[in-house]
């Protein structure tokens, strides 16, 4: 059997008369170089390493490799060897382990002991002694390679590098390689660096022979569609997302930004402040959101403690209707609900090694994420009515005291509801309906305030101080429907319909000093109240532009400032005294008749 | 004594320490722009201010190639421990000689280990560099090199007589001043089998049988830690 020592200048079977130097490989890790990295420049392709290995038949290793006996790095070596598939059928050699420990007591004190227990490792004395025995179990045929990789790698386990705070970080560069694999882009450089940790860093290694990393689905995912600005917040952009995030947005009609800051070395106020001033900046339609910005977030805090939380947090008060997709590590589904309560609308979660066993798995994630941008994105409309409700609700409609202040509440209740509904449409379009009508109560209320109009069998419009009379006993009417609207008129007594679009057409005429009652849209909204939303038919649903039109109609119904005198002269005159009497007598004499 | 915690990034100070590094009156921290002045001078080989302190550790990822062999230089002429940690080590690695120098993770530098380590420089005792790598695990840690070395070179001596092997003279153990037995172990060992060997003096010849008996200590020591 061809064998090979691999030792630090620190046993006695380092002697040319057991292991010739042809047979010795010394251990020398640059001091300023990470282990890992060295013993991977070792163990490469055409490493000294790799080729004295695949030259051997079994390999004797001391247990420290280092001046400080306890780091142990015999045994981080036996690891990479065993996982490194560079040394493809040899990665499997039998390896005798050099220590003068017991296996009981490194088992006690190092780190990561369990490759101990596995198959084609042995433990000899660092003696001539436990050299013999080793020669005595090869004549014996007792010394024998690892047989079953499978059973290997169910049996160990790996901590995790410190500076990998947790299973998160992990799962980011995991997630960002098959991801950029499924995409076609991960031979572009900006991969590299999450391909040198794959490769290199013996964690990912035993992580990729885990859950390898096969022929990964490639298939003709769907388009993003529709349009709007998202804005991307993750603290790792640049390892890779940004890159993948660019590769999908690109050729659709969406503009797409990353916050490109440094979060490092800045407190969780200042990257609140960041990203919050950003959003203002952009104004976007759909912020991509990482929930650990800050190192802080790893350190156990509650969900609703981390920077990302904050944020969403502030984003809504901004403006509800922005999309904001929770794009995490975290698989708690504590979390979610959590951040479902603060208006979190999406979440993506990243993918992690374990979940990718299933070979179709990162494609389906990938097609999962598009989906949820594009729903994310219809439902940006959401941005738009916020909006333009709180313009309507800042202006200033002349009304005074305690009318002012119930309108006002009223206003505010009406448009929550309606909002809230909207925000079900994703599910349910049927809500747009429901949302219409809740909007058209807005218009009701304001027409049927006081200080608007009032009275039934003579209905007046009241403008500034005075009124006007639009309606005498019933019958006068100073305003007629023809073609769908009603127009000024002198005397119409044709019976007109005293209902909503009657009052409503008459303060757009009197209040509003319009020619007639088409005026922004209202005949439009009116007909879609009675002709659509109202029914419940699957047929019948309201759209977000007719949602957009009416909350048009009653931005320029109740503002104060589009008050018209022009047309005062055309309402009805009210009776003179005489008049009056001279219908009481007409009244008496017919019923004497 | 103090030490000099050479970081730019403050917040991961803040962040990862177990403990409120400020308040610790033998920590100096240097950050901001004193940091940027510091490895400015430290660039130009102007190190006179780093006199005061008996340990340096240094943010690696930070610095220039120039001021990290300026530093080792400086340290390696006092005689003063080197700690450079960073974010990408994945493994730490300490070497005694020529000068005390540790490579670490900055999460584990910033652990509970550093607490421990401060404790020297409150009592004035030379830094110990174990201590801030492997916390309470230092003396086991001392105990497993030092009982590796003498049971190498005994070793090694009994391939001579078993396959007629040739060694270095320099590899075996002759006098007291070969087994590097430190003050510290001297106290960890202090058992009747060996306290009489132990009481040597530095040129003072040991015989095997002697050796066998501190190695026997070293054991017992060994086992006691675990």
């Amino acid at each position: 059997m061809k064998k090979l020592l691999i030792h630090a200048n620190n046993t006695p079977l380092n002697a040319e008369k057991l292991f010739p130097l042809a047979e010795q490989f010394v251990f020398e890790v640059d001091l300023d170089k990470d282990v890992d990295h060295y013993i991977h420049e070792i163990l490469a392709e055409k490493g000294k390493l790799t080729e004295l290995i695949t030259a051997s038949d079994i390999l004797y290793i001391k247990v420290a490799l280092s001046a400080n006996y306890l780091e142990y790095f015999g045994l981080r070596l036996i690891y990479h060897i065993r996982l490194s598939p560079v040394l493809k059928e040899k990665a499997k050699i039998p390896i005798c382990l050099i220590a003068e420990e017991t296996v009981q007591f490194i088992g006690a004190t190092a780190i990561d002991p369990l490759i101990l227990f596995t198959q084609g490792i042995y433990h000899i004395k660092d003696s001539l002694k436990g050299y013999q025995q080793s020669e005595e179990w090869i004549r014996q045929g007792i010394i024998r390679p690892l047989i079953d990789p499978a059973l290997f790698l169910s049996k160990i386990n790996l901590t995790a590098p410190a500076s990998y705070r947790s299973h998160h970080s992990i799962t980011n560069e995991w997630s960002i390689l098959r991801w950029a694999e499924v995409l076609g882009i991960s031979g572009q450089p900006d991969f590299q660096n999450v391909k040198t940790n794959i490769e290199k860093l013996l964690y990912y290694k035993f992580l990729t022979q885990k859950f390898p990393i096969k022929q990964v689905h490639q298939p003709k995912l769907e388009q993003i569609k529709g349009k709007g600005k998202v804005l991307y917040i993750d603290d790792e952009w640049e390892k890779g997302w940004n890159i993948i995030f660019n590769k999908m947005f690109t050729g659709t009609g969406i503009s797409f930004q990353t916050l490109k800051k440094n979060f490092k070395d800045c407190k969780r106020t200042e990257i609140v402040e960041m990203c919050i001033t950003e959003v203002k900046n952009l104004d976007p339609d759909l912020v991509i959101l990482d929930l650990r910005l800050s190192d802080l977030d790893f350190e156990g805090l509650k969900c609703s403690e981390m920077t990302g939380c904050e944020i969403l947090k502030k984003i809504k008060k901004i403006n509800p209707g922005i999309q904001v997709v929770i794009f995490t590590a975290s698989n708690k589904v504590w979390n979610y609900s959590e951040l479902q309560v603060e208006g979190a609308d999406h979440f993506i979660l990243k993918e992690s090694p374990e979940l990718s066993i299933d070979e179709k798995y990162s494609a389906d994630t990938l097609e999962q994420l598009i989906k949820t941008i594009n729903q994310s994105l219809e439902m940006s409309f959401l941005k738009n009515v916020h909006n333009k409700m709180r313009n309507i609700t800042q202006l200033d409609t002349g009304l005074i005291g305690d009318e002012k202040k119930e309108f006002e509440a009223r206003l505010r209740l009406n448009f929550e509801t309606s909002f809230q509904m909207l925000k079900q449409t994703g599910d349910f379009k049927k809500y747009f309906n429901h949302a219409y009508l809740q909007l058209f109560q807005v218009i009701e209320d304001f027409a049927k305030l006081a200080s608007i109009s009032n009275g039934t069998d003579n209905f007046y419009v009241g403008v500034d101080n005075d009124e006007v009379l639009v309606l005498k006993d019933k019958v006068h009417s100073a305003i007629r429907f023809t073609n769908g609207k009603y127009d000024p008129t002198h005397n119409n007594q044709a019976a007109n319909h005293f209902n909503t679009n009657f009052i409503v057409s008459a303060i757009i005429i009197f209040r509003l000093g319009q020619p007639n009652s088409s005026y922004s849209n209202w005949t439009q909204v009116y007909r879609i109240r009675n002709e659509r939303a109202a029914h419940f038919n699957e047929a019948d649903k309201v759209d977000i532009d007719e949602i957009e039109m009416v909350l048009h109609f009653i931005y320029t119904f109740i503002d104060v400032k589009l008050k018209k005198s022009d047309n005062l002269l055309k309402g009805l005159k009210e009776d003179s005294i005489e008049d009056k009497i001279a219908q009481l007598k007409q009244n008496f004499q017919q019923r004497n008749a | 004594m103090k030490l000099v915690i050479i970081e730019d990034r403050i917040n991961r100070l803040e962040q990862f320490a177990t403990f409120d590094l400020k308040r610790e009156k033998n920590v100096a921290v240097v950050s901001g722009q004193g940091f940027t002045k510091l490895t400015t001078e430290i660039e130009k080989k102007q190190m006179g201010f780093l006199d005061e302190f008996a340990s340096i550790a240094c943010h690696q990822s930070a610095i220039s190639v120039d001021v990290r062999d300026n530093l080792k230089t400086y340290c390696k002429d006092k005689n003063i421990g080197l700690i450079f940690f960073s974010g990408g080590i994945t493994s730490s690695i300490f070497v005694d000689n020529p000068f005390p120098y540790l490579y670490i993770n900055s999460k584990d530098f910033y652990s509970d280990h550093l607490k421990l380590f401060l404790e020297d420089f409150e009592s004035g005792a030379k830094p110990n560099l174990l201590k801030l790598q492997f916390g309470q695990n230092w003396k086991l840690a001392t105990l497993l090199s030092l009982r590796n070395d003498i049971n190498s070179a005994l070793q090694k001596e009994s391939l001579i007589d078993e396959i007629g092997e040739e060694i270095d003279e320099n590899e075996r153990i002759k006098r007291f001043e070969d087994l590097k037995v430190t003050a510290f172990l001297k106290n960890e060992l202090s058992d009747e089998e060996s306290k009489a060997i132990l009481d040597k003096g530095d040129y003072d010849p040991v015989s095997k049988d002697e050796v066998h008996k501190i190695l026997n200590s070293i054991k017992r020591a060994i086992i006691q830690l675990i």
